[in-house]
C-alpha cells in the first residue's frame, strides 16, 4: 500500500510539470500574438506596444520565458493579466470558492440519485422499469447542459418566477439551485449508466453464486457483496467521468454568469488574455490531477488485493 | 422472450433511423428549408412566435428558425463527423506504430496519451481556440486534435495482443512482412471497437462543437449553428422563449441518436450467450 | 417410485433454458435417488448436464433464462421445486451444501476468509458477529488449515488455490449438512493439490455424516470416493450402479467407451495399445435427436436409434440403464 501510494504521488508530479509545458507552449507559440496581446484593451501606437513587450519580456525565447513562468508558478506569483492588468493569481483566488461550491453539489446531487438509480436497474434488468430508467439516462447523457439549463431557466425563473435567473448574488442558496441542477442532471445520468453496467457485470461474477448457495439472502447479497464490488468498479471510472463533469462546468457557469474559473477562462479567451487563460488551465487540470490522485489512492484503501500485496 | 429480441434491436433501429434522418436534413437542406436562413430576413416578421406561416417562429432579425435549424445540421454534422475521422486516424496510427514498433516511440505516445486523457476534453479545445481564435474552420481543427487518446489505445493494446497470438508468430517465422500482418490480423480486429469509440465520439464532437459555438467561439453569426442559435436564444429568454426550444431539441435528437446507434452497436460485438 | 429412507430422490427433473437461440434442454429427464451418508459420482462430459443438475437442487438456476419445467426433487418427501426463495434460502448452505470448481474467482475478493465462512454461522445459526468469527476458525481448523486464526483475518487473493478449496468446504461444511454437493471441485488445481484435497473430503466424510454428491469427469475421481455412480449424456441420465458394476460390467456404450478411453500404464501400453477416444462431440442441446443422443458416436448403433425414444430402465435395484440394447 505504502509502494503504491508513493509511485502514484511520484508520478503525479511530472505530469504537472508536463502539462504546464504543453499548456505553455500552446499559448505562446504563434509569435503574432505578442503584439495584439499586449496592447489589451487600449489600441496602442507602434512604440507604446514595443515598449510593453519588452517590458513583459515578450520578446524573449520561448524557453526563456518558459522557465520565467515556471519560477513565477513556484513562487505563486501567475504573471498580469494583459487586459485588465490584475494579479492572475489574485483573480483565480477570488473566483475558486463559486466552481467550488458549484462542482460539489452537482457531485452530491449526481451521487445520490445516479448510483441508487443505476443500482436498481440493474437488479430489475428487463423490466419495463429498467427500460424507463435507462431511456432517461441516455437522454441525460445525450442533452447539451447549456439546452437544459436554458429550459430550466425559463421554467423556474421567468415562467415561475420561483428563482433568480443568473448570477451568484450574495452567495445564496437559490441562486446555486439552478446551476446545480444543471450541471448534477447530465452526471446523474452517466452514473446511473455507468452503476447498471457495474452491477450487471459484478452479478455474473462466482462469488455472488456463492454467497447464495449459502443461503444469504437477496438483500443480503445485494448490500454486502455486490455493492461494494460495485463501488470498486465505479471508482476505476470515476476520475476520467469526472473530466466531463469539468468541461460541463465552464460551460454552465457561463450560461448562468457565474462567477468561477470556467467563467473566467472563456471570457479571457475571448480577449486573448493569455496569462489568465494559463492561469485557468493551470489550476483547473492541477485540480483534476489532485481528484485523480484522490480516486486512486481510495481505491488502494478500499481494495484489499491493493493493501495487502 | 420476443420482447427481449425485439428491444434488443429496437435501440440500433431507433439510433440508425435517427442519423439516417438528420443526415438526409443536412444534406437535402436547400430542398427542404422552406426559406433561406440568411438572406430570408424579414424585419417584418420579426419575432413571430411558431405559427402557420413560420412553424419553428422567427428571430431578431426575422429570419425563420426551421430553415435555421436544418441548415444548422449541416455544420454539426459535419464538424463531428470530419474531426472524428481526423481522431481515429490519428489515434490509430499512433496506436499501430506505438505497439509494433514498441521502444522509445511506444513510451511516448503512452505518455502523451495519459497526458491527453488528463486533461478533460473541453478544456482542451478551448486551450487550442484560445491560441487560433474563434471560428468555425478552429473548430474543426481544435476537435479533431482532442479525441484521438480512446482510438490510439485501444489500438494499441490490440496490436500487443494479437502479437503475441501463435499464428501471428508463426507468419512472422514464415516471413510475412510486418505490414502484412498489421493489415490482415490486426485491422479487422479493431474495426468493431474502432466504430463504437468512433460513433460515440461523433455524438461528444458534436455537443462539444454546440458548446464552443454557445460560448461564442465557435461559428459566428450569421451562420446558423445549434449551439449560436441557442446562445443568441439566452439574451432573448424573455422576449422569445421559443427560440431557445428548437436548436436544444436537435443537438439532442441527433446525440440521441448517435448514443443509440454507437450502444446497440456495442452490444452486438458483445454477444450475449446464456447457456452453460 | 418414492422410497421413503432416500435422502434426496430426483424425479424426471428437466431444466431448460430459454435464449436468443433457441431451447437448451440442459436437463432433460433425470432421475436418480441418494440415501443418507452416501457418495454418489455423477460422471459425464462437459455439456452433459451434471452441473445444472447440482444447481437445480441447489434453486440456484438464474430464473431468466432457465427454468425447471418439469420433474421433482424430493428432499426428505419435500418437494423443492414448490418451496418459495425464503425456504430454499434456509435449506441452502444449511442442510444442503454446495463448492464449486474455480476456487480462485469463488471468494470475494473484498472480504476476508473469516468474514466470508462466518456468513453461514450469523444467517442459519443465528450467531453473532464475534460467535460467528470464533465458530468460522474452528471450521478452519477441521478443514486442516494451518494457523486458522490468522488465515481468517486474511483476503482470498493470500490464499493458494488448495487453501480457496479447503475455505470453500469449511463453508460448505459450516452448519452440518445432510448432503454436501462438490461440483468438479479438484478440476481447476493441479494434481498433488488435488490429492491433497480428496484425501481431506474421504477424512472429513468419516468425521461428518454428510452424503457427498461428487460431480467430475475424471472417473479417478469417482473409482477413488464414490460408492454409486450415475452416468449422464447430454442432459440424460444414461446408466446407474454401484461403483463396481459400473467399473466391471458397464452396460451402455458410452459408459464402455469412456472406461475404455482412460490410459493405462505398464504392460497393456508396451503392446502398442493407441491411446482411445469417443469420435466426435456431444450433440448441441438446442438439437436433439428424438431417439439417443449418442447414437451418433455409438460402436453399437441400430438403425431405430436415432428415432426411437429411449426409457430409463431398472435392471435390478439400484442398477439401470438407457439404451435400446437393453429393451
Amino acid at each position: 500500500m505504502f509502494a503504491y501510494t508513493v509511485r502514484r504521488l511520484l508520478q503525479f508530479i511530472p505530469t504537472i510539470i508536463a502539462i504546464t509545458l504543453i499548456v505553455f507552449l500552446l499559448l505562446n507559440v504563434l509569435p503574432g500574438n505578442a503584439a495584439l496581446m499586449a496592447g489589451g484593451k487600449q489600441r496602442l501606437t507602434p512604440e507604446a506596444q514595443e515598449k510593453l513587450i519588452k517590458k513583459w519580456g515578450l520578446d524573449q525565447p520561448l524557453h526563456v520565458r518558459y522557465f520565467q513562468y515556471i519560477k513565477g508558478v513556484a513562487t505563486g506569483d501567475l504573471g498580469v493579466s494583459f487586459f485588465s492588468r490584475e494579479d492572475v493569481g489574485g483573480m483565480l483566488v477570488s473566483r475558486l470558492w463559486p466552481t467550488l461550491k458549484l462542482a460539489l453539489s452537482a457531485l452530491f446531487i449526481a451521487c445520490l440519485l445516479g448510483i441508487p438509480l443505476g443500482f436498481y436497474s440493474a437488479l430489475r434488468q428487463g423490466t419495463a422499469v429498467d427500460s424507463l430508467t435507462m431511456i432517461g439516462a441516455v437522454s441525460g447523457v445525450s442533452m447539451p447542459q447549456f439546452w437544459l439549463g436554458l429550459l430550466l431557466m425559463f421554467l423556474f425563473s421567468v415562467k415561475l418566477r420561483l428563482l433568480p435567473t443568473f448570477g451568484y448574488g450574495d452567495g445564496a442558496l437559490k441562486n446555486m439551485i439552478l446551476p446545480a441542477l444543471t450541471l448534477g442532471v447530465g452526471y446523474m445520468a452517466l452514473l446511473a449508466r455507468t452503476t447498471r453496467a457495474a452491477v450487471v457485470e459484478v452479478l455474473t461474477e462466482d462469488y455472488v453464486r456463492t454467497a447464495r448457495a449459502k443461503g444469504l439472502s437477496e438483500i443480503w447479497v445485494n448490500r454486502k457483496h455486490v455493492f461494494r464490488n460495485t463501488l470498486v468498479l465505479l471508482l476505476t471510472s470515476a476520475g476520467l467521468q469526472f473530466g466531463s463533469l469539468i468541461g460541463e462546468t465552464v460551460v454552465v457557469e457561463t450560461l448562468f454568469s457565474w462567477p468561477g474559473i470556467g467563467s473566467l477562462l472563456v471570457n479571457s479567451i475571448f480577449y486573448r488574455d493569455i496569462p489568465v487563460v494559463q492561469g485557468c488551465i493551470l489550476v483547473i487540470v492541477t485540480g483534476f490531477l489532485i481528484v485523480n490522485l484522490i480516486v486512486d489512492l481510495l481505491y488502494g484503501v478500499i481494495d484489499p488485493r491493493i493493501k495487502y500485496q | 422472450m420476443w420482447f427481449k429480441k425485439l428491444k434488443r434491436r429496437t435501440n440500433l433501429a431507433i439510433g440508425v433511423g435517427i442519423v439516417v434522418l438528420m443526415s438526409a436534413m443536412a444534406l437535402f437542406a436547400p430542398w427542404l428549408a422552406p426559406y433561406h436562413p440568411i438572406d430570408d430576413a424579414n424585419l417584418l416578421y420579426s419575432e413571430e412566435p411558431p405559427g402557420e406561416q413560420f412553424w419553428f417562429g422567427t428571430d431578431t432579425q426575422g429570419r425563420d428558425i426551421l430553415s435555421r435549424v436544418i441548415y444548422g445540421a449541416r455544420i454539426s454534422l459535419s464538424v463531428g463527423l470530419i474531426s472524428q475521422v481526423m481522431n481515429s486516424i490519428i489515434g490509430i496510427f499512433l496506436g499501430l506504430t506505438a505497439g509494433y514498433f514498441g521502444k522509445w516511440w511506444d513510451d511516448l505516445v503512452m505518455g502523451l496519451t495519459n497526458i491527453m486523457l488528463s486533461i478533460p476534453g473541453v478544456i482542451f479545445a478551448l486551450a487550442i481556440m484560445a491560441v487560433l481564435g474563434p471560428g468555425l474552420m478552429n473548430v474543426f481543427i481544435a476537435l479533431g486534435l482532442t479525441n484521438w487518446s480512446y482510438s490510439c489505445r485501444i489500438t494499441r493494446s490490440q496490436v500487443l495482443f494479437t502479437r503475441d497470438l501463435n499464428y501471428v508468430k508463426a507468419a512472422e517465422a514464415i516471413g510475412y512482412s510486418k505490414r502484412r500482418i498489421m493489415f490482415t490480423q490486426i485491422l479487422p480486429n479493431i474495426i468493431g471497437p474502432i466504430l463504437v469509440i468512433a460513433t460515440l465520439g461523433i455524438a461528444g464532437a458534436i455537443l462539444t462543437e454546440a458548446a464552443l459555438s454557445f460560448l461564442g467561439l465557435g461559428t459566428q453569426p450569421p451562420t446558423p449553428s445549434w449551439g449560436g442559435m441557442l446562445a443568441k436564444a439566452r439574451e432573448q429568454l424573455f422576449t422569445t422563449p421559443w427560440t431557445s426550444i428548437f436548436p436544444g431539441l436537435a443537438i439532442f435528437i441527433t446525440v440521441l441518436g448517435l448514443n443509440l446507434l454507437g450502444d446497440g452497436l456495442r452490444d452486438l460485438l458483445d454477444p450475449h450467450t446464456t447457456v452453460k | 417410485m418414492n422410497s421413503p429412507d432416500h435422502l434426496l430422490q430426483l424425479d424426471g427433473l428437466k431444466t431448460h433454458f430459454f435464449t436468443f437461440d433457441g431451447v437448451a434442454k440442459a436437463v432433460d429427464d433425470v432421475s436418480f435417488h441418494l440415501s443418507p451418508g452416501e457418495t454418489l459420482g455423477i460422471v459425464g462430459e462437459s455439456g452433459s448436464g451434471k452441473s445444472v443438475t447440482a444447481l437445480s437442487i441447489m434453486g440456484l438456476i438464474p430464473q431468466p433464462p432457465g427454468r425447471i419445467v418439469a420433474g421433482r426433487i424430493l428432499f426428505n418427501g419435500v418437494d423443492l421445486t414448490t418451496l418459495d426463495k425464503s425456504a430454499l434460502g434456509d435449506i441452502r448452505g444449511n442442510r444442503i451444501s454446495m463448492i464449486f470448481q474455480e476456487p480462485m474467482t469463488s471468494l470475494n475478493p473484498l472480504f476476508t476468509v473469516g468474514d466470508q465462512v462466518s456468513e453461514a454461522f450469523i444467517r442459519h445459526r443465528g450467531m453473532n458477529k464475534k460467535e460467528s468469527l470464533e465458530q468460522a476458525v474452528a471450521m478452519l481448523d477441521k478443514v486442516q488449515i494451518p494457523a486458522p486464526t490468522q488465515r481468517a483475518r486474511e483476503y482470498p487473493h493470500q490464499l493458494s488455490g488448495g487453501m480457496r478449496q479447503r475455505v470453500m468446504i469449511a463453508m460448505a461444511l459450516a452448519c452440518d449438512p445432510e448432503i454436501l454437493i462438490a461440483d468438479e471441485p479438484t478440476t481447476a488445481l493441479d494434481v498433488t493439490i488435488q490429492a491433497q484435497v480428496l484425501e481431506l473430503m474421504a477424512d472429513l466424510k468419516s468425521k461428518v455424516d454428510a452424503a457427498i454428491i461428487m460431480i467430475t469427469h475424471d472417473l479417478g475421481v469417482v473409482a477413488q470416493i464414490a460408492q454409486r455412480v450415475v452416468v449422464m449424456y447430454a442432459g440424460k441420465v444414461v446408466e446407474t450402479g454401484d461403483v463396481y458394476t459400473i467399473f466391471e460390467q458397464p452396460k451402455h456404450p458410452y459408459t464402455q467407451a469412456l472406461l475404455h478411453s482412460i490410459p493405462r500404464m505398464g504392460r497393456l501400453s508396451r503392446h502398442g495399445r493407441r491411446l482411445e477416444e469417443i469420435p466426435g462431440m456431444v450433440p448441441s442441446l438446442y438439437n436433439l435427436p428424438a431417439g439417443c443422443s449418442y447414437c451418433d458416436r455409438c460402436n453399437q448403433a441400430r438403425p431405430g436409434c436415432r428415432t426411437t425414444p429411449v426409457e430409463f430402465k431398472r435392471l435390478e435395484p439400484g442398477v439401470g440403464v438407457r439404451c435400446l440394447l437393453y429393451e
